[in-house]
C-alpha cells in the first residue's frame, strides 16, 4: 500500500488510474453544475432578501471549488511525478 | 467649490493608490523582466488579488447591477460557475504557462505566441487581434468610470476620463508591473470589502425582506433563476459560463501574470484564492442589482443602480467608499491592460523589427513612452464614446476568448500551427463581431451565447487547418509546449 504525502500516493498510481479519476472528477463536476440549474429553481421562498435557491447554489458552487481543487492537485502531482 | 463628503472620499483613495505606486517604484528596476512581469517575483496573495482585480471591472461593479435588475439573479449563476472553471484552467494551463515562460524567459503573450509557433507574423496578428479588444477594454473602463463619476460625484465627464487616466498613467509609468499588482491588491480588497460591507448590513441591519418583497412585487420573475425575461436558462448559464472560462484566462493581461508568478504553486493557489474573493464579489453585485428594484424602481440610470441604490440607504462616506471601489475595478483592469499591451508592442514590434539591437533598459522606455500613447488612444476613444460602456466591455471580453486557442491549444498540443494560429485569430473574431453587431442573426447561436459560439470557431478552424498545414519545429514545439500529464 502507498503511504506517505497525497504526491507520493498519486505518484505511485498508473497513469491511466489517474486519468481516470480526473476524467471521472470533471465528469462530476459537470453534472453538479449543470444538474443544479435544473433541480434548485423551485426553491423560491426567501429567507433575508434572498431565495433559497441562491444559497443553495453557493453550496454547490463550494463543493464544486474543492472538486477543482483535487483534480488539480492530482494533475500537478502527476505532472510533478513524470518529471 | 466644497467638495462634498463622496467627493473627498474618492480623492483620498485615489492619492492613496497613487502613493502605493510611488512606493512600489522604488523596488522597480528598468529591466523588461522586473517592468513588465515584475521578475515573476509575485507571491499567492499578490498574485491571487490582481486577478481578481483584472478580471473584475467596470463590468462588476455597474454592470452586473444593471444585468441583475432587468435579467435576474441568473446573472451570479453563470459568473459563479466560470470562476470555478477559471481555477481548472489557472491550475493547469497557467501553471504550464508559468513554466514555459520561466524556462525560455517569455515576459509577454505574443513573445509566447512568435517563439512558439516560430512565426514574427502571427505573433504581430495576435497583437493587432487582442489589441483591438483591449483598447476598446480600456475606453470602456474610462466611459464607465466617466459617467459614473459625472453621474453619481457632480465630477465633469472630461475631467473624470482625465483624472483616472493620468493617476493610472503616473503609476503605472514609475512602478510598471509591481505598481499594478500591489494597487491591485489593495483595489481589490477596497472592492471586496465594500460591496461585503453594503450587502451584509441590507441583509441584517435593514428589512431586506420587505426590499426584496417591494423588488419582486415590481419586477415578477426577479428571484427566479431563470430571471424576469427568461434570460438564464441552464443552456444560457452553462455556455456563458463556458465562453468567459477560455475568454477570461486568456486575456493577454491575464497571461502576463501566469510569467509572472514566483512559481507553480503560487499560480494554483492564487488561481483558488481568485475564486474565494471573485464569486461572493459577483454575488453582492447581483444581489445589490435585485434589491436596488425594490428602492428605487425606476431608476434615471439603470447602468448606475448599485451606486444610486447605496446613496439611497447610506451616508455618504458609504457611499464614497462605493464610488472608490467601482473606480478602483475600473483603474485595475485600465492599467494592466495598458501595461501589457504596451510591453507587447515594444517588445515584440519595437525590438523585434526596429532595433533588436536596443538595450533593455532602451526597451523599458520604449515601452513607458507606448503607455502614454496607449492611454491617450484610450482616452481618445473614451472622448467620443463610440459605444456604450457594457457594448465596449463585451465586445472586449468574448473577443478575448477567440483569441486564446493558439495559446491554450499550443501549449499542450504539438499539431498547432502558425497558419492554424492565422485561421483561428481571424474567423474567431471575425465571427465573434459579426454576431455583435448583429450581421449574423441571433437566432444562428442556436440558444447559445453568441461568444461561445465564436470559441467553437476559433477552437475548430485551429485544429482543422493545424492538421492540414506543417508544424514548427521540434526544438520549438518542446521548448514552448509541455505534456498535459
Amino acid at each position: 500500500m502507498p503511504t506517505g504525502s497525497v504526491g507520493q500516493r498519486v505518484a505511485s498510481m498508473s497513469p491511466a488510474t489517474v486519468k481516470y479519476l480526473v476524467a471521472g472528477l470533471v465528469l462530476v463536476m459537470f453534472v453538479l453544475a449543470v444538474g443544479h440549474l435544473y433541480v434548485i429553481p423551485g426553491l423560491t421562498s426567501r429567507a433575508f432578501g434572498l431565495p433559497l435557491w441562491v444559497y443553495v447554489e453557493v453550496v454547490v458552487v463550494a463543493v464544486l471549488l474543492v472538486i477543482a481543487w483535487i483534480v488539480v492537485q492530482l494533475i500537478t502531482s502527476r505532472r510533478e511525478a513524470v518529471n | 467649490m466644497a467638495l462634498t463628503v463622496a467627493q473627498l472620499v474618492f480623492g483620498i483613495y485615489l492619492l492613496f493608490v497613487l502613493l502605493v505606486g510611488v512606493y512600489a517604484a522604488r523596488f522597480t528596476e528598468h529591466t523588461p523582466a522586473d517592468f513588465y512581469i515584475a521578475d515573476r517575483s509575485t507571491g499567492t496573495v499578490v498574485l491571487g488579488l490582481t486577478l481578481v482585480a483584472t478580471v473584475l471591472s467596470a463590468f462588476t461593479v455597474f454592470g452586473i447591477g444593471a444585468t441583475a435588475t432587468g435579467t435576474g439573479l441568473g446573472a451570479f449563476s453563470f459568473l459563479a460557475l466560470a470562476a470555478v472553471f477559471y481555477t481548472l484552467v489557472f491550475g493547469t494551463v497557467g501553471a504550464t504557462l508559468y513554466e514555459i515562460g520561466a524556462a525560455a524567459d517569455v515576459v509577454t503573450p505574443s513573445e509566447y505566441v512568435r517563439e512558439r509557433y516560430e512565426s514574427p507574423g502571427l505573433g504581430v496578428l495576435y497583437l493587432a487581434v487582442t489589441g483591438i479588444f483591449m483598447i476598446s477594454l480600456i475606453a470602456g473602463q474610462l466611459i464607465g468610470g466617466g459617467i459614473a463619476l459625472d453621474t453619481l460625484l457632480g465630477i465633469r465627464y472630461l475631467d473624470a476620463i482625465l483624472l483616472m487616466a493620468v493617476f493610472m498613467a503616473v503609476y503605472i509609468h514609475i512602478a510598471g508591473y509591481r505598481g499594478v499588482v500591489w494597487s491591485d491588491a489593495i483595489q481589490s480588497t477596497v472592492l471586496f470589502s465594500v460591496l461585503a460591507g453594503v450587502t451584509v448590513y441590507v441583509m441584517f441591519g435593514l428589512d431586506s425582506e420587505t426590499i426584496a418583497s417591494e423588488a419582486a412585487a415590481a419586477t415578477p420573475g426577479l428571484f427566479e433563476m431563470v430571471g424576469p425575461v427568461g434570460a438564464w436558462t441552464p443552456l444560457a448559464v452553462i455556455t456563458a459560463a463556458l465562453a468567459f472560462t477560455i475568454g477570461v484566462p486568456g486575456y493577454p493581461h491575464t497571461i502576463q501574470r501566469y510569467f509572472s508568478a514566483a512559481n507553480e504553486k503560487i499560480m494554483r493557489r492564487s488561481g483558488f484564492l481568485f475564486a474565494i474573493v471573485a464569486i461572493p464579489i459577483y454575488l453582492f453585485g447581483a444581489v445589490l442589482g435585485v434589491w436596488s428594484v425594490g428602492v428605487i424602481p425606476e431608476p434615471p440610470n439603470p447602468d448606475y443602480v448599485i451606486p444610486l441604490f447605496v446613496e439611497t440607504l447610506f451616508n455618504p462616506l458609504v457611499f464614497g467608499l462605493v464610488m472608490a471601489g467601482a473606480t478602483a475595478a475600473i483603474m485595475s483592469t485600465a492599467d494592466s491592460v495598458a501595461l501589457t499591451m504596451s510591453s507587447m508592442v515594444s517588445r515584440d514590434v519595437y525590438r523585434e523589427f526596429f532595433a533588436p539591437a536596443a538595450s533593455e533598459e532602451r526597451e523599458v522606455r520604449v515601452a513607458q513612452a507606448l503607455l502614454l500613447a496607449v492611454i491617450v488612444v484610450a482616452l481618445g476613444l473614451a472622448w467620443l464614446r463610440p459605444a456604450g460602456i457594457f457594448d465596449l466591455i463585451a465586445f472586449a471580453v468574448v473577443g478575448f476568448a477567440t483569441t486564446s486557442a493558439p495559446v491554450f491549444l499550443g501549449a499542450y498540443w504539438g499539431g498547432g500551427t502558425a497558419a492554424g494560429g492565422v485561421a483561428s485569430l481571424v474567423f474567431g473574431p471575425g465571427i465573434t463581431i459579426l454576431f455583435f453587431l448583429e450581421y449574423i442573426p441571433a437566432s444562428y447561436t442556436f440558444g447559445m451565447h453568441y461568444g461561445f459560439v465564436g470559441v467553437l470557431v476559433a477552437y475548430g478552424i485551429f485544429v482543422a487547418v493545424s492538421l492540414l498545414t506543417r508544424t514548427p519545429t521540434v526544438d520549438a514545439r518542446e521548448t514552448f509546449g509541455r505534456s498535459f500529464w
